[in-house]
């Protein structure tokens, strides 16, 4: 296995120092409002778009935003990879959370015969 | 060259002192914060999804939850916050460039900003909870809400005490190059509170229900 060596990573932090310009973040900044835009337009024509096309589209864009704001705000592209490895670390960390809470409680409906309050129970 | 004379050039090239990373002690922590952040976060956005349709008989409202929001007003608060990332990163440039003084008037807008975010977020807890009712133990749904946009909102308001605190801790030391690493970090933490709202943005505002 290949081990970075110290030098290397030394190396690596030196280009940490070539952040975009001023009138770069201005721009990054306009494209995350036109992005916000588009996701309120989304919401706003849902019905013809479907709520499918809408959950995707939004989740995407939630996605895309995401990325500028840690790729080129908080110079994550310019910067050792090792941080961009602790942050997706703790990303990937707060995914398994919810997947485990969530099939914690399916597991604990089934179970327990637990009627969610918030659905029309079948009966009724 | 001695190790110290060694350390010392590369303090001053870096702004901090010589790591085998190359990464500042300081920075890395801060990192390390956010990561185990992105779990409290990651917590509280799944409760808030496991509990957005559990909804008891005593809601006092018959509609969709989601109809109790103002996209608009949220919409525009969302973007002030986005545009706050802006001046954040704004400030850093100017403090590396050893700007001083624009560095301090964006930081000061950064917090300005923050503050209008809170303020819409007080405003809108006030609405919900006189015109709808809904006080934070009306049901699950409310609970989740609540905690999870005060929590954000608490993080938002620190952001905005570091904001002040870097603008007015450094009014006797200088604001220059030197402390362009403190600067930073404050911007990281903002930042970090940004993307979290970029989130609950789209998940709890903007994704339809069912």
């Amino acid at each position: 296995m290949a081990v970075t060596e110290p030098h290397e990573l030394a190396a690596e932090d030196e280009h940490a120092h070539d952040h975009p310009s001023d009138s770069k973040y201005v721009q990054i900044a306009l494209l995350l409002g036109f992005l916000t835009a588009v996701e309120i337009v989304m919401f706003v024509i849902e019905d013809s778009l479907g709520a499918t096309v809408v959950k995707l589209g939004l989740l995407i864009l939630m996605a895309v935003k995401f990325w500028i704001v840690g790729a080129y705000f908080m110079h994550l592209k310019f910067d050792s990879k090792i941080l961009t490895g602790l942050f997706v670390f703790g990303l990937i960390l707060a995914i398994i959370v919810y997947f485990v809470m969530l099939s914690a409680f399916e597991f604990s409906f089934w179970n327990d015969g637990f009627v969610d309050p918030g659905l029309p129970s079948s009966e009724s | 060259m001695s190790s110290a004379t060694a350390t010392a050039e590369v303090e001053a090239d870096h702004g901090h002192p010589e790591t085998n990373s190359g990464i500042s002690n300081n920075k890395l922590a801060m990192w390390l914060f956010l990561a185990s952040d992105c779990l409290l976060f990651g917590a509280l956005i799944s409760t808030f999804l496991l509990y957005r349709t559990n909804i008891s008989d005593n809601t006092p409202f018959s509609s969709a939850v989601d109809d109790v929001f103002d996209i608009p007003f949220t919409s525009l608060s969302s973007f002030v916050l986005l545009m706050s990332s802006l001046t954040m990163v704004l400030a850093l440039s100017a403090v590396n460039r050893d700007d001083e003084r624009s560095g301090r008037i964006w930081l000061l807008t950064t917090a300005f900003l923050g503050m209008i975010f809170i303020g819409g977020q007080v405003y809108e807890f006030t609405v919900f909870a006189t015109e709808y009712d809904l006080g934070y133990s009306t049901n699950t749904w409310t609970s989740a809400f609540y905690t999870l946009t005060g929590f954000h909102g608490v993080h938002v308001s620190v952001g905005i005490l570091l904001l002040l605190g870097t603008v007015f801790g450094t009014r006797k030391s200088g604001l220059g190059k030197e402390k362009a690493e403190n600067v930073e970090l404050v911007g990281l933490y903002w930042h970090f509170v940004d993307i979290v709202w970029v989130i609950i943005f789209t998940i709890v505002y903007l994704i339809p229900i069912g």
